[in-house]
């Protein structure tokens, strides 16, 4: 139940610093899915349940805040952290670039899907090669920005750190 | 055996998550933000409003270094390009004020409502485009300030968008180049043979330009000069939109495409005026409104630039 708490208290300051934030700081005209990120760094450190819960909450709180349907974002950061969670456990070794990999692959996945589901409900916004455009250029974002995330994830929810951990023991 | 239930615990959880997600879609595509969660929205606007003004203050600085640092490239150009601008228009200005006085005799004539008259409200902007899918711009004036949705946004450049969520203490505009934003404009004509002609421009994905359609034959030309059209109901008449930046004729020259850039550079923007002009309303809005300056506690009751201002202390409104 704490652990929960402390998700949730990660997860309404990711969407304060994402919305207030970030889109000062946009890089190549794109921001990035900081709660994205936090669902598959949850989800890689924690296991698939928190990491879905996480998502669920951040994309929920970033969605408020955008014209694309709510549930949006919701559902497509569940099911990211779901999916990183699930792999994570399948992982033989964690190299150090892993958080960057995470964020790059899980940020073009997870936009991948947002823009399937966008698509099927009807956001013309998202369509074209102008959406898979924008998704590559956050993914990338998002690469830059996950190690800082998995920091943070690390010292909110006191968890080891599973990437130094495995690199020690290789 | 534990670590099956354990996997069947996360999978009821993921399926909980995900059918909560598409209920939520479903509710906010079909009753828009009319409805209950966009109350919540509301509310949340409402509590991150301060937070992100305050952001803003703080962050505008390093946001404004960091544009400058991804796009220096640009920013000579852009100087060069300006004060070239800069000088060309002033020498428009002196014959656009004689113009301009000359018009209000003319109007006062017809007796025709003038821009001028109509009430607003000058909103400070505290947050824009939070994602990378819906451009939206956040200002800091709301429902307190009479402001309603489908109300015309503005600057001094010209239209900006108009107001799709209001809550008390803050509205959400959704800017011109939205694909889902569209506005009656009309062409300036050029002579009795080339007359001015209207049609409707709408935003594009992935363009800062707005397109237009014109019907077959239109005589329109780079460069023109775009406003909004009288048959408009979102906007007043005669508002700049933008230059015409290309021209196309259909096959079979059954239209005219064009391409308009809005004058409006909506990254520069910091204060808009939201005209309290409600949707398809055909005459001035006598109201007065009271709105707050950001940097003192003085009231003002404004109207669109170029007219005069009245400031008072404390706050007052009329009906």
């Amino acid at each position: 139940m704490n652990r929960l708490v402390r998700v949730a208290a990660l997860a309404v300051i990711i969407v304060i610093v994402q919305v207030a934030v970030f889109p000062h700081l946009r890089l190549f005209g794109v921001v990035p899915d900081l709660g994205l990120l936090l669902a598959l760094v949850v989800g890689y450190q924690e296991g698939p349940e928190l990491g879905a819960i996480a998502g669920f909450l951040a994309g929920f709180g970033y969605d408020l805040f955008l014209e694309t349907p709510i549930g949006l974002n919701a559902l497509t950061y569940a099911v990211v952290g779901y999916t990183i969670g699930v792999l994570e456990s399948g992982l033989f070794r964690s190299p150090r670039w892993l958080p960057s990999f995470l964020g790059l692959v899980g940020g073009l996945a997870g936009g991948l899907f947002f823009i399937g589901i966008g698509v099927l409900a009807g956001v013309d916004a998202v369509k074209g090669t102008h959406g898979v455009e924008t998704i590559a250029l956050a993914a990338v974002y998002d690469a830059l920005l996950a190690p800082f995330v998995f920091f943070l994830v690390r010292r909110v929810l006191g968890t080891t750190d599973r990437v130094r951990d495995s690199w020690s023991m290789r | 055996m534990a670590g099956a239930r354990r996997a069947s615990r996360r999978r009821y959880v993921l399926l909980v998550i995900v059918l909560t997600c598409l209920t939520l879609i479903t509710l906010d595509t079909r009753s828009g933000r009319t409805g209950p969660l966009g109350s919540v929205g509301r509310l949340a606007h409402r509590v991150m409003n301060p937070i992100e003004g305050a952001v803003d203050d703080v962050t505008r600085p390093i946001g404004d270094w960091w544009s400058g640092l991804v796009d220096s490239g640009n920013l000579k150009r852009d100087n060069r390009r300006l004060e070239q601008e800069n000088a060309a228009l002033r020498g428009k200005q002196t014959s656009a004020e004689e113009a301009i006085k000359e018009n209000e005799e003319l109007k006062k004539l017809l007796q025709l409502h003038s821009l001028l008259e109509i009430d607003s409200v000058n909103g400070l902007i505290v947050g824009r485009d939070p994602g990378n899918f819906d451009p939206t711009l956040t200002i800091d004036k709301g429902s307190e300030s009479g402001i309603s949705v489908d109300m015309p946004v503005i600057a001094p450049e010209g239209i900006v968008g108009k107001v799709i969520e209001v809550w008390n203490g803050g509205s959400k505009i959704q800017v011109l180049t939205d694909p889902q934003f569209s506005v009656g404009v009309q062409t300036p004509g050029h002579g009795v043979l080339a007359p001015a002609t209207t049609g409707v421009a709408s935003g594009q994905v992935g363009s800062h330009d707005l397109a237009v359609v014109f019907d077959a034959g239109t005589k329109v030309r780079v460069g023109d000069a775009i406003v909004t059209s009288p048959q408009s109901t979102l906007f007043p008449p005669g508002l700049p939109v933008g230059t015409i930046s290309s021209v196309t004729v259909q096959p079979g020259a059954t239209g005219v495409d064009a391409t308009i850039t809005p004058y409006v550079h909506l990254g520069a923007l910091q204060y808009v005026t939201v005209l309290l002009w409600p949707d398809g309303h055909t005459g001035p809005v006598l109201r007065t409104t009271t709105t707050t300056t950001s940097t003192s506690s003085t009231s003002t009751t404004s109207t669109l630039p170029g007219s005069s201002t009245s400031t008072s202390t404390p706050t007052s409104s009329t009906g």
